[in-house]
């Protein structure tokens, strides 16, 4: 199966700070795959440039066997994004906002009309013809940005951190659905900081550390079967475990809490 | 009641304006400010305060001095917080007060406290301050009397900035709301022509409204700082102090009308496709954006006022203070003018600052599968086609009602101006949305949340376009513009050639731009 995404050599810099360093991964198509670091090692600044709103100072980018900075308007159309910030136009009610999304992916009406009443009964927003975004809770915004992110089906599936305020219900939904989605060949790219979630959802994971330096990538099923993973000559039983011995995080004492 | 937490409390507000000079754009309206203030300072306390004194003692009418100066600055200050949004958008809201320890009274007491602390307020009581210490210096009034007076004044005004800004923000919520809002903003605008056309025709009428006058909070404040004996004494002080109790219920009522939640109970989901119909002749490439900005602006308050009161300006423009007596066809020459601000008049807000109301959802533009320069082509086309709507509205009333002898070359030299004026300023707002934006909150009513260089646009192109038209008309006169009539034809291809570079142009700078706006946007300068 062509790879979802390769990445090779990719920088991304702000001026005079590096947020992302020479950068080469691949994630095979058809996974679930975990993008993990800590805060501000450049996770959201490198979905930014895989998913085109930042322009990568250097370094080349496929996207499902494509190169991205040449046609990135055609790869647009096979990739759904649910950006860190949500990017919703909070003037608007959930039912526009998700035709417009839907329109704008080239649905037609009638398909965009059935998608977007379909979508808003599964995330539990059917009542909601009335009320702008801006008055949705914080996870009735998440599930409205995921809502908009898979309405036109896509092969390659971006999310940041997508389970971050929903209910366990809602969560169990998209779990689902990311399961249904990635049999059906197609790939899901997310980051998160939940690591049990990492463990139970994704077959593959990436790490970086600060400025967005891959420090290990591999396959972490076996965590799943209450196996380990083998690294540095030691054996980690939890993804947690592997993570703040990768990135060199530690657990801190304060005697006075 | 915890003082020190309430104090703690205005310190931290001030941190925060400070921690905004740490921007460039922060030090810049800094540097404004602080020059502004200045200036403003230095004026108070010659020509405002003690040389106001001075003309008031060897003039010998202190009082009617006193009341003018502090009449002044009290509509100065509800001017200043009102319309352009200085000191009255709480810097602390109730609810991001409650994270503190701090009981209902408190917060109250806190969210005020910091309000009347804001620099607007403290400038207009150094002002105030100016002629009470100019008056106690050359003897027409006492120091402690006067220092009360003018603090009372503050109170007051503030109380009353604050309750028309909250009357405002309850009114832009209601059903209807926004009409009456546009009607008083009217009112606003005419009432004082109104009254100066009557105070001239009607004998004793400027006498009644100066008796009425006395009662009003600028005014008992004068007979305090003048009259300091017992009588006057009492009754300024019972007139501030009744003024100040009245302010504080209307403010209460006003604030839990306008704190209530609004109405959005469980509804079902109704398709409104007309703005989706509306949007369809720009191809299905661009219809969804510009049918997004379409249910945007109708939804915006500040927006709909604008559209609004476009047409009442445009008439107070042309017939108003620019007007030239004797021929009415001067009045024709002006219009061409005024005219040419019409389309950009009811759509200057959201022009000028294309993604302004967008926020985060900014960085969805470039999720989308289109390329950039779609995006700033539908926004500005959006804001075209919303301009061009007050234009056949604005010729057919001037052709109906002008007072102008008709000629049939008005109609396509003003046709022209419009059309030309539209192209012309939305051509360089396509410049100001790319090079200066700025985050403005959807939910604002009131103020001037535009940046220096729209700021600039919107005035600079009145006061070119009215000025213009007052000089064509002074040196050429109405016989001979009409003659050229077909100038403004040949104006709207020069505009309509100059949009569509500024378009191109544009684009390509909003795309090699986007990361700068999109952090502009997020607040992160």
């Amino acid at each position: 199966m062509t790879p979802a995404i390769q990445i090779s050599n990719l920088t991304k810099n702000y001026g005079q700070t590096v947020a992302v360093e020479n950068l080469s991964l691949t994630a095979p198509g058809g996974t679930i795959f975990g993008f993990l670091g800590p805060n501000g090692s450049g996770k959201s600044t490198t979905i930014g440039c895989l998913t085109g709103l930042l322009d990568p100072t250097a370094g080349e980018i496929r996207i499902l066997g494509e190169p991205f900075h040449d046609r990135s308007v055609e790869l647009k159309r096979r990739m759904g994004v649910m950006p860190e910030t949500l990017g919703l136009f909070d003037a608007l009610y959930a039912h526009e906002f998700l035709f417009f999304q839907a329109r704008m992916f080239g649905l037609d009406e009638a398909t965009a009309r059935r998608r977007v009443g379909e979508l808003l009964n599964a995330m539990e927003l059917e009542g909601t013809g009335k009320k702008r975004l801006s008055e949705f809770s914080a996870g009735m915004r998440k599930r409205v940005a995921f809502a908009a992110a898979v309405i036109h089906k896509p092969e390659l599936l971006f999310l940041d951190e997508p389970f971050e305020s929903i209910d366990p219900a809602g969560v169990a939904v998209i779990k689902q659905w990311l399961h249904g989605i990635v049999a059906q060949g197609r790939t899901v790219f997310l980051t998160t900081h939940v690591l049990e979630t990492v463990e139970r959802l994704c077959s593959q994971v990436a790490i970086i550390t600060r400025p967005g330096k891959l420090v290990w990538q591999g396959d972490i099923t076996a965590l799943d079967r209450n196996g380990s993973i083998a690294h540095d000559g030691r054996e980690f039983r939890t993804l947690e475990e592997l993570f703040l011995h990768l990135t060199g995080e530690r657990y801190a004492q304060l005697d006075w809490l | 009641m915890d003082p020190h937490l309430v104090i703690r409390l205005a310190a931290l507000r001030y941190k925060l304006l400070w921690a905004q000079t740490r921007t460039r754009n922060g030090r810049i309206a800094l540097f404004l400010v602080g020059y502004v203030s200045g200036l403003l300072i230095l004026l108070a306390f010659t020509a405002g305060g003690l040389g106001a004194a001075m003309v008031a003692v060897r003039s010998g009418k202190a009082l009617a001095v006193a009341q003018i100066v502090l009449g002044s600055l009290f509509l100065n200050g509800i001017l200043a917080s009102v319309v352009t949004g200085f000191g009255i958008n709480s810097a602390f809201s109730d609810t991001a007060l409650r994270r503190f320890a701090l009981n209902a009274g408190e917060r109250l007491a806190a969210r005020h406290l910091i309000g009347i602390l804001e620099p607007i307020w403290i400038l207009i009581l150094g002002l105030d301050l100016g002629l009470a210490i100019g008056f106690y210096v050359f003897g027409a009034g006492g120091f402690w009397l006067g220092i009360v007076a003018v603090v009372l004044l503050l109170i007051a005004d503030y109380l009353v900035a604050r309750s028309l800004a909250t009357l405002i923000e309850w009114l832009s919520r209601i059903r209807g709301g926004t009409a009456i809002l546009a009607m008083m903003l009217f009112g606003a605008c005419v009432l004082p022509g109104l009254l100066a056309n009557r105070a001239a025709k009607a004998h004793g009428f400027a006498q009644g409204t100066l008796r009425a006058l006395r009662f009003s909070p600028p005014f008992a404040a004068a007979a305090l700082l003048v009259h300091p004996d017992a009588t006057g004494l009492l009754s300024g002080l019972v007139l501030l102090g009744g003024w100040i109790v009245l302010l504080v219920v209307v403010l209460d009522v006003l604030e839990r009308q306008a704190a209530r939640p609004r109405g959005s109970a469980a509804a079902a989901v109704v398709w409104d496709s007309g703005y989706d119909r509306v949007a369809s002749i720009f191809g299905p490439e661009m219809a969804p954006l510009v049918a997004r900005s379409l249910r945007y602006y109708s939804r915006s308050n500040k927006a709909r006022i604008n559209f609004m009161l476009a047409l009442p300006a445009l008439a107070i423009l042309t017939f108003g203070p620019a007007a030239l007596p004797g021929d009415p066809r001067h009045k024709f020459v002006i219009a061409l003018g005024s005219f040419a601000m019409a389309g950009f008049l009811a759509t200057a807000t959201i022009c000028t600052n294309q993604f302004g109301f967008d926020a985060s959802g900014f960085r969805r533009y470039f999720l989308l599968p289109i390329a950039p320069e779609v995006i700033l082509r539908a926004s500005s086309y959006t804001t075209l086609l919303a301009g061009a709507l007050v234009l056949p509205v604005a010729l057919v009333l001037w052709l109906l009602f002008a007072p102008v002898p008709f000629n049939w070359r008005m109609a396509p030299m003003l046709a022209g101006s419009a059309v030309g004026g539209l192209l012309l300023f939305n051509a360089l707002s396509i410049w100001t949305s790319v090079l200066a934006p700025r985050p403005v909150p959807f939910e604002t009513t009131f103020g001037n949340q535009l940046s220096l260089s729209a700021n600039l646009l919107l005035f600079g192109g009145l006061a070119a376009t009215i000025g213009g038209a007052g000089a064509l008309d002074h040196r050429v006169g109405p016989d001979r513009v009409l003659a050229y009539w077909w100038v403004p034809l040949l104006a709207v291809l020069l505009a309509a050639g100059f949009y569509l570079l500024s378009v191109r142009r544009g684009a390509a700078l909003f795309t090699g731009r986007r990361e700068r706006i999109l952090n502009a946007l997020e607040g992160r300068n």
